[in-house]
């Protein structure tokens, strides 16, 4: 049921640079996306969550960690895309940001890979004024393009408890 | 806090315990010569802990204190109720001293040697020829201790001369030990755990650390840079005691001299010191209440123990939860063709997840004396102060507990034992009329039934006078002249905000806050209290608890596919819907008529945004601090025991609900908070009312 993070021996190293980060990487849509490795704590497969009235659509709900309730967020609802039916492949990566745990469901996972810190250039405006907040920037790794995402900015702890209260 | 300091307070806190119980046993019944062994020990103990931490005020007043106990214990000296009042002080003014050593450090208290002063001036008035052994804490200090504390001495400091005075008394030899650590440490070397071997074979009065410490870029991570100088009680030789240091510490440099040419200074200070304090003599004092606290034994064999933090208890749990979980997807995973082995394997397995789930469980319960050995002492100077005589009995008190539920009903059981004495037991020349013994009895006890614990306060005191609860009730406007209701009616205005019925507000209970903030207290804890009581033969309150705090009772409520609970202490009752009940404010607000009375009706299906329900269905009537509404649901899914879960650990809080618990299939479902759903609505109808 849970991935545990793959050992290093496992990563391909595109690059010999030293101050490189690994990121998990996934698709989302056509575009390739990829989060800091340090943050995320495991790899789950999906189960349906219970849903949360009066919160927002992209918060699908919540799901029990280990006896700990967690919040789910929806990629694909949170950056305006139609949602998928859960599939085979569908995960939820656990996150922590601000010392808070939630998960993030995700069509599939693809790959850890190394990102040279470097190479990570500042967005171009391909994404809407919206959603622009939620990227950290773009790398070229060989000839894949890796969007960084901001995890903070999309599970948004602040606007949340505003809502709530 | 660093974790030694911890263990300091944690132990000191025992120890100030003990010594509160043993006092208040020692005053009640027979002066045992074992339970003042022990009111000795705990002092004992407690002077070297502190000392050895540097706390030199606490220990040298302790070491007064601990003279003044010898002297009783020596001479078998009766512990008179005077002298009992005086020391039961002391042990109050150590633990106010030791709440402010955690913020100020090692500070002094000027009611320190006035008391001491009054207990061997109380002593000497038991017996007064033993005047000349008056102990030297008596004396008064001088306030030169400050340089003493642990860390603070320049390297030319030297001990103070007032150590002296810290010194003398028990007669046991006492020598000046100077130690030099090794240059370099290593594990088996540790100077702290020294210091602490040394207390086993002696009494380290005093303990003074001079640190060396150079400039970070010089440090060596395994240098020791400072020495101890320590004041040392032991009837050991002084070789032996050489020998221990250097057995425990090889490379270091030890020197120990004998103190006597210090000591032998009788201090004139003490012949000096009390004919204007001479007490009172006793027929003076108030009249003291005999509190027989018949719970303490001294040298009761205590279990082992080790201190966990709750954050790594609460971990386990939820693991075992987990395994719970995933055990029952097990099971349920068995079918027609599993095989004979696994089926086995399955079944075993079951019972011993079972068995591990009530174990971690239990590891949060304590046992009930923790919060009953308290009450004791306030009984005692209750009763004191209110000239009664009271009879204090404790019953049940292994039965175990949750450590938040204890802590929480510390409060509604001071005011109900507080209640029983001010207006339960009768004033003793009353009492001697009516025929009853002049003592009273309350008697506090714990039992467990039916998964849940019971906490009952019984006084054989003059019962509530239901007569005046009406002639109150009419007076507030509650009931009219006319109106005669139900025992259980007026004992339940007891429990309503703004009901008193003492007739004068004493210091001590009905000042204001009352009943109703119990009863609400222990509510709050997923409780239920009920009063009986019989006019001249006494009153019974009667708490009921759950286990622990994380677990309640709920039921479980559907609307579509959507499973919530509610806490079953709010439900009422529950029935069929019919429109017939219904009615409309405005075509808006709705209400139901429940036999006569109209209720705030909420749809849970609006509430929870789902679209309405094509067929009418039940209405549960749920009820908080007296406001009721009427929650129409789709069906009730069953009671069952939940864990309470937070949402704002890892979420945020979510308006409507209290929380969320995890179904035994590992799915969530939402607590609904009733208090909120209750104020929403009532809220709304008050508006409307308000516009009509």
């Amino acid at each position: 049921m849970t991935l545990t993070k793959p050992t290093t021996d496992t990563q391909q190293t595109t690059t010999t640079d030293v101050n490189a980060e690994k990121y998990l990487v996934f698709q989302i849509g056509n575009e390739t996306y990829g989060v800091p490795l340090l943050q995320v704590q495991e790899i789950r497969t999906y189960t349906p969550a219970t849903r949360v009235p009066n919160a927002p659509d992209y918060v699908l709900g919540v799901i029990n960690l280990r006896g700990n309730i967690i919040a789910v967020i929806d990629a694909r609802t949170r950056f305006g895309l139609p949602p998928l039916p859960d599939e085979e492949s569908t995960v939820v990566v656990v996150a922590q940001v601000n010392d808070k745990t939630f998960g993030l469901r995700l069509d599939s996972v693809s790959d850890v890979m190394d990102i040279p810190i470097e190479q990570i250039q500042p967005t171009p405006p391909i994404a809407s004024e919206a959603t622009q907040r939620f990227l950290n920037g773009v790398v070229q790794v060989g000839e894949r393009v890796i969007i960084l995402l901001n995890l903070r900015e999309i599970f948004d702890i602040e606007a949340l408890s505003q809502l709530a209260a | 806090m660093d974790s030694l300091m911890q263990l300091f307070y944690d132990e000191a806190n025992e120890m100030v315990e003990g010594m509160e119980q043993v006092l208040l046993a020692l005053e009640s019944g027979e002066p045992d010569p074992e339970t003042v062994n022990a009111l000795f020990r705990y002092a004992h103990s407690f002077k070297g802990n502190s000392a050895a931490m540097g706390f030199t005020h606490l220990s040298k007043f302790t070491h007064g204190l601990e003279s003044a106990m010898e002297s009783l214990r020596k001479e078998q000296r009766p512990l008179t109720p005077e002298l009992a009042t005086l020391m039961l002080q002391a042990v109050d003014l150590i633990r106010a001293m030791l709440e402010r050593t955690r913020t100020e450090g090692d500070v002094g208290d000027p009611a320190c040697d006035a008391l001491l002063q009054q207990i061997n001036a109380a002593l000497n008035g038991v017996e007064a020829s033993t005047v000349g052994q008056s102990p030297s804490g008596t004396s008064p200090s001088t306030p030169t201790g400050g340089t003493s504390s642990v860390g603070t001495p320049t390297p030319s400091d030297v001990p103070p001369a007032t150590v002296s005075d810290t010194a003398i008394g028990s007669g046991t030899p006492q020598y000046r030990i100077f130690y030099q650590p090794a240059p370099t440490l290593s594990a088996e070397h540790d100077p702290l755990q020294l210091l602490a071997e040394l207390q086993e074979y002696g009494q380290v009065v005093a303990c003074w650390f001079r640190e060396q410490i150079p400039p970070v870029a010089q440090l060596k991570p395994d240098a020791c840079y400072g020495s101890w100088e320590l004041i040392y009680e032991t009837a050991f030789e002084p070789a032996i005691v050489r020998a221990l240091l250097e057995l425990t510490a090889e490379g270091a440099e030890v020197r120990i001299e004998p103190l006597q040419s210090v000591l032998e200074q009788p201090s004139a200070a003490s012949e000096a010191s009390t004919p204007h304090e001479q007490p009172a003599p006793t027929t003076e004092t108030p009249r003291v209440a005999a509190v027989n606290a018949n719970t303490v034994g001294a040298g009761k064999s205590e279990a082992q123990s080790i201190r966990v933090s709750t954050e790594k208890i609460d971990a386990l749990m939820n693991l075992v939860s987990e395994i719970v979980i995933a055990q029952s997807m097990l099971s349920s995973a068995q079918n027609a063709d599993t095989d004979e082995r696994t089926r086995a394997a399955i079944t075993q397995m079951e019972r011993h997840v079972r068995e591990l789930h009530e174990r971690v469980m239990a590891i949060r319960l304590l046992p009930v004396s923790y919060l009953f050995n308290r009450f004791p002492r306030m009984v005692r100077d209750t009763a004191a102060k209110l000239g009664k005589k009271v009879n204090f009995e404790i019953e049940g008190e292994e039965t175990e507990l949750d450590r938040t539920l204890l802590e929480a009903l510390s409060d509604p059981l001071t005011h109900l034992i507080r209640n029983a004495i001010d207006h339960g037991i009768e004033p003793p020349d009353v009492r001697r009329q009516q025929g009853k013994p002049e003592t009273g009895t309350i008697k506090l006890s714990a039992f467990q039934s039916e998964g849940r614990i019971y906490i009952e306060v019984r006084d054989d005191g003059k019962g509530i006078d239901t007569e005046r609860v009406r002639q109150k009730a009419i007076q507030l406007g509650w009931i009219t002249e006319n109106d005669y209701p139900s025992e259980e009616t007026l004992y339940d205005f007891l429990f309503q905000p703004g009901f008193s019925t003492a007739q004068q507000v004493s210091d001590l209970s009905g000042r204001g806050v009352g009943m109703d903030v119990v009863k609400r207290n222990v509510e709050s804890l997923g409780g239920s209290i009920s009063v009986q009581s019989k006019r001249g033969e006494g009153t019974r309150f009667l708490l009921r608890v759950p286990l622990t705090l994380a677990i309640m009772d709920g039921l479980g409520l559907t609307v579509a596919d959507e499973h919530y609970i509610v806490p079953l202490t709010a439900v009422v009752e529950a029935f069929q819907y019919e429109s017939l009940q219904h009615t409309a404010l405005f075509d808006r607000h709705e209400m139901v008529n429940v036999r006569g009375e109209f209720i705030p009706l909420v749809r849970l299906r609006e509430f929870v945004g789902l679209p309405k329900g094509e067929r009418d269905g039940l209405i549960v009537v749920l009820e908080q601090e007296g406001q009721q509404i009427a929650l129409l649901i789709d069906g009730i899914a069953g009671q069952q025991q939940v864990v309470l879960k937070s949402l704002e650990e890892n979420f945020t809080r979510v308006p409507g609900f209290a929380g969320a618990t995890i179904l035994g299939d590992g799915r969530v479902a939402l607590i609904l908070d009733v208090s909120d759903l209750i104020r929403r609505a009532h809220q709304a109808s008050e508006r409307y009312a308000a516009i009509a």
